[in-house]
């Protein structure tokens, strides 16, 4: 019975405890909340003087700022303002935040925090060094750039673009961890506001070990039409992993030549399915009457969800593509009965 | 005291121990992921996916009975996402002809012949349906004669063209970026397959139609707070443990090409997605393929009911009903090391800890007032033991209370501390009789069937 | 003029609201769609600028719900992200007059509302 006892009384203390710390954490959130709700006006009332000054004007620190900017959690507070503002308005406007957030130090507090242990506060650092262009930066964002931590990696490769543009996606040289799709996404977002410029590095990671580089230099290749890069992307149509062929599919086509659609047919044999979609949903972009005759050949060859696929191509590079189908043997059997007549409400409707 | 007795009681304390240990366990490793989750949010933009071209395509399954004015609802909630790569199939299942009538009126559909490569079997399909306007091209309705949901499903499965597909009720609503949350972790990770992503489906009052008594709040009340309880303190756990068994009210999404083949929905369980997900599970771990399930520590999704104690036994007893059917479908797995920690820890975890719960608490109460009648053991012993059962409950609510304040804390703001005290004080006395009543009522019902 | 303006940050809202008061603008904001619906019934705007991503109603919902009751009593500016040519595509398509991508310099804010008061 004493294991029953013991619990008896351990857990009556224990929820005493918690009823006292629960009271005291909600009471120092409600400080916390009204402190904010002042800060907050002074805050704003600030930025957006920084925001609309005129040009070569010198804005004071009201002497109310200045002791609060004394406190770490003003900074902080203050900090996240700036970089709202910045990342929201563009031109002029921006350069005088920057102002403001020199004048407060608060690069002193990045600077610190883009050492710290905790993950969180060391990306958040990295990241608004490159939201405000902190150039003497530069040398910490280059080195986190294949830091074991995914968000700090990240953020650190953003950063770099940030702060330099497209010179800034020389961290592809070195590093050995994977990009995921949806940081590959992240960053060709990032590169998009950029004005295109030279790509020096693509021929060299074409040629990486890490496959996700490859995939990443092969995706620009295709959103900023590098047309230069055809025969190095052909060459990847040949690669042995299925992911770095779809993308070679993808981008050859954006950068596409005559002799595009023939060399995707040459390789569609051997691809998996989700390749071969990949391949007939590019060649019906074409729209190359060339390709008819190959593809008709392909409609017999394969099975029935296949053949929708290739059917719709044929109807979407030829108009007449439907008296095509009609005239093929086995037209009138299962399945490709059933696959002509959906296709031809498709397009009447 | 004799000692039977005492050996019994030993027992039940140990129990006891074992059970607060592994909660404890659990609870601080979801406090910890879910801290992780809120840090690595406030950097994400999920914006981001809606503006890109390599967005993933998904496609949402619904499945249409007699309420007509839900389903156009739900369609036009569907039709309102932020997400263009999105295709919305509507199974018709109900008994009238009227909602698939109001359907073609309000969105000018047609008769499409779609070919249908059947990679689920399911039975035949009376029409497909697609807009003539180009707005509503997401829109695929599809007409079958009245079957199961299971098959309603599968059939969705087979038409959709996406990689990945989701389910809703036609009663939830989802939140604005629900499927771009869910989205994300299939597109982040880099080294293990994710076969699907969940999130949890919340339940609010429908505070519209009926008015609010005392009792009605109470219920609505803990019913929140239990609902903070399992989002905080028990999901997030059971994702780093890579195993979310047997978890109720989650909104999922899957790849579609491994629930195709680990054979889709099935049509003799009544339980879907638990369902589902248990049979993707046990074909990745037999294909010994490395995967994951990822689970978001949100509410993504909410549905809309009437909270009343007729309404919550109906709701939970159908629910060991499931659980059971589930539990005795794959009871291979039941300690068997081929299915690594699945078999070994998850499934008596869920079996012991989590679903017999009510089943013990019912015995052990009913014994102990019998032995204290008997008079083999003092009524202060019983009472102490109905104390601690008491506080435990006590303490996992209000550790609960303590982590939302503590993490979420700017993310809500408008919540009342005394009130969740309150309501964690009163918990037990609401919930417990209502799951003891449930469970017997759900056990019973699966015995009589078979 | 009179302008509404419905955003959810608390910083960007006050900082369009100082820079149009600066141009003798008559400015009410909002907080949120469910928000700028309600003064837009309480008193007409000229113009509304409004943000895409809100809670509770989004901004292309209200974009749809003012120009079905108000038509061009009513123009609507929208603050878009970059790059979601899509989204911009659908407001336009519900009746949006104009459309700004974030980030964006307050200065051509205030050169495209005048452009509407000299129509």
């Amino acid at each position: 019975m004493y294991l029953l006892n013991l619990l008896f009384f351990l857990s009556l203390y224990f929820s005493a405890i918690l009823l006292v710390t629960m009271v005291f954490f909600s009471y120092a959130n409600k400080r916390k909340k009204n402190r904010y709700l002042s800060w907050d006006k002074e805050t704003n009332h600030l930025i957006n003087e920084y925001l609309f000054a005129e040009k070569n004007r010198v804005i004071e620190l009201s002497e109310n700022v200045k002791e609060l900017s004394k406190t770490k959690p003003f900074r902080d507070f203050i900090a996240k303002k700036i970089i709202i503002a910045v990342k929201t308005f563009s031109g002029e406007t921006t350069r005088n935040l920057k102002k403001l957030y020199l004048l407060l130090k608060l690069n002193e507090d990045t600077l610190y925090n883009s050492k710290h242990v905790f993950w969180y506060l060391k990306a958040r650092a990295i990241r608004n060094a490159g939201i405000m262009k902190l150039d003497n930066f530069h040398d910490i964002i280059f080195e986190n750039t294949n830091h074991k931590n995914d968000l700090i990696r990240i953020e650190s490769q953003i950063a770099l673009i940030r702060l330099i543009g497209f010179d800034g996606l020389k961290f592809l040289n070195i590093i050995t961890y994977p990009i995921s799709e949806w940081y590959q996404i992240v960053l060709l977002k990032e590169l998009k506001v950029l004005d295109p410029d030279h790509f020096k590095g693509i021929k060299f990671w074409l040629k990486s070990y890490n496959k996700s580089v490859i995939i990443f230099a092969l995706k620009l290749i295709g959103s900023f039409h590098l047309f230069d890069f055809y025969t190095d992307t052909q060459k990847l149509l040949q690669h042995k992993n299925k992911k770095v062929r779809l993308q070679a599919i993808q981008s050859i086509s954006k950068i596409f030549k005559e002799t595009t659609a023939t060399e995707l047919f040459a390789i569609f044999d051997k691809e998996p399915i989700e390749n071969k979609t990949a391949i007939l949903k590019e060649i019906s972009k074409f729209k190359d009457p060339n390709t008819i005759e190959p593809l008709l050949k392909l409609l017999h060859s394969e099975n029935p969800s296949l053949k929708t696929k290739i059917a719709k191509t044929i109807i979407t590079v030829d108009k007449n593509g439907i008296a095509l189908l009609e005239k093929q043997s086995g037209a009138n059997a299962h399945p490709l009965n059933t696959i002509i007549s959906q296709l031809k409400e498709e397009t009447n409707s | 005291m004799n000692w039977t007795t005492s050996i019994i009681l030993n027992f039940i304390s140990c129990y006891i121990l074992l059970s607060v240990i592994i909660h404890v366990c659990i609870a601080a490793i979801s406090i910890i992921k879910t801290k992780y989750y809120y840090n690595k949010n406030s950097f994400t933009d999920y914006n981001t996916l809606v503006s890109s071209s390599n967005a993933p395509n998904i496609s949402v399954i619904t499945v249409a009975y007699n309420q007509t004015d839900i389903i156009l609802n739900n369609v036009k909630q569907l039709l309102s996402t932020h997400y263009n790569n999105l295709e919305i199939i509507i199974i018709n299942n109900s008994n009238s002809d009227n909602v698939l009538k109001e359907l073609i009126d309000t969105y000018n559909l047609q008769p499409v012949n779609v070919f249908i490569d059947s990679k689920i079997p399911t039975e035949k399909i009376k029409t497909i349906y697609k807009s003539k306007n180009p707005i509503y091209k997401k829109i695929i309705v599809v007409d079958k004669p009245k079957t199961n949901k299971a098959d309603c499903l599968n059939t969705g499965i087979n038409i959709a063209s996406s990689k990945y597909i989701t389910h809703i009720n036609s009663n939830c609503i989802l939140e604005q970026d629900a499927i771009l949350k869910l989205l994300q972790p299939f597109l982040e990770e880099t080294t293990q397959k994710i076969i699907a992503t969940g999130g949890i489906i919340q339940t609010k009052a429908d505070t519209t139609s009926t008015p609010q008594t005392f009792l009605k709040k109470v219920i609505n009340n803990t019913l929140v707070l239990k609902h903070s309880k399992t989002l905080l303190l028990e999901y997030m756990g059971g994702t780093k443990l890579n195993e979310l068994l047997f978890s109720s009210g989650l909104f999922m999404v899957f790849d579609k090409k491994t629930a195709i083949e680990s054979g889709g929905y099935t049509s003799e369980k009544t339980g879907e997605d638990i369902e589902l997900i248990m049979r993707m599970r046990r074909y990745m771990q037999q294909n010994k393929t490395p995967y994951k399930v990822v689970f978001i520590p949100e509410n993504l999704c909410c549905k809309k009911e009437e909270p009343n104690i007729k309404n919550l036994i109906s709701k939970q007893s159908s629910w060991i009903f499931k659980l059971l059917e589930s539990f005795n479908s794959h009871k291979k797995i039941f300690f068997n090391r081929a299915y690594g920690s699945l078999g070994l820890f998850n499934y008596p975890y869920w079996l012991f800890f989590k679903f017999l719960v009510p089943f013990f608490k019912g015995v052990i109460f009913t014994y102990l007032i019998a032995i204290s009648l008997l008079g083999q053991v003092s009524w202060e012993l019983v009472f102490n033991l109905f104390i601690l059962l008491y506080s435990l409950k006590i303490i996992h609510s209000f550790i609960a209370i303590l982590t939302e304040i503590i993490i979420q804390d700017q993310h809500h703001n408008n919540y009342s501390i005394s009130k969740k005290i309150a309501t964690a004080i009163l918990e037990p006395f609401v919930l417990n009789p209502i799951s003891i009543i449930s469970f017997f009522k759900g056990s019973f019902q699966y015995i009589k069937r078979k | 003029m009179k302008i509404l303006v419905a955003e959810d940050d608390n910083l960007i809202r006050s900082a369009l609201e100082f820079r149009l008061k600066k141009d003798n603008h008559d400015v009410t904001i909002a907080v949120d769609g469910s928000d700028a619906l309600k003064k837009i019934e309480q008193d007409i705007p000229d113009i509304v600028i409004t943000d895409i991503m809100m809670p509770f109603v989004s901004g292309l919902e209200l974009v749809g719900l003012i120009k079905e009751k108000y038509q061009d009593r009513i123009k609507i500016i929208v603050l878009t992200t970059m790059g979601q040519e899509d989204v911009v595509l659908e407001a336009f398509g519900l009746g949006a007059d104009d459309f700004i991508p974030k980030p964006f310099s307050p200065n051509e804010l205030s050169v495209r509302i005048k452009r509407f008061s000299l129509k």
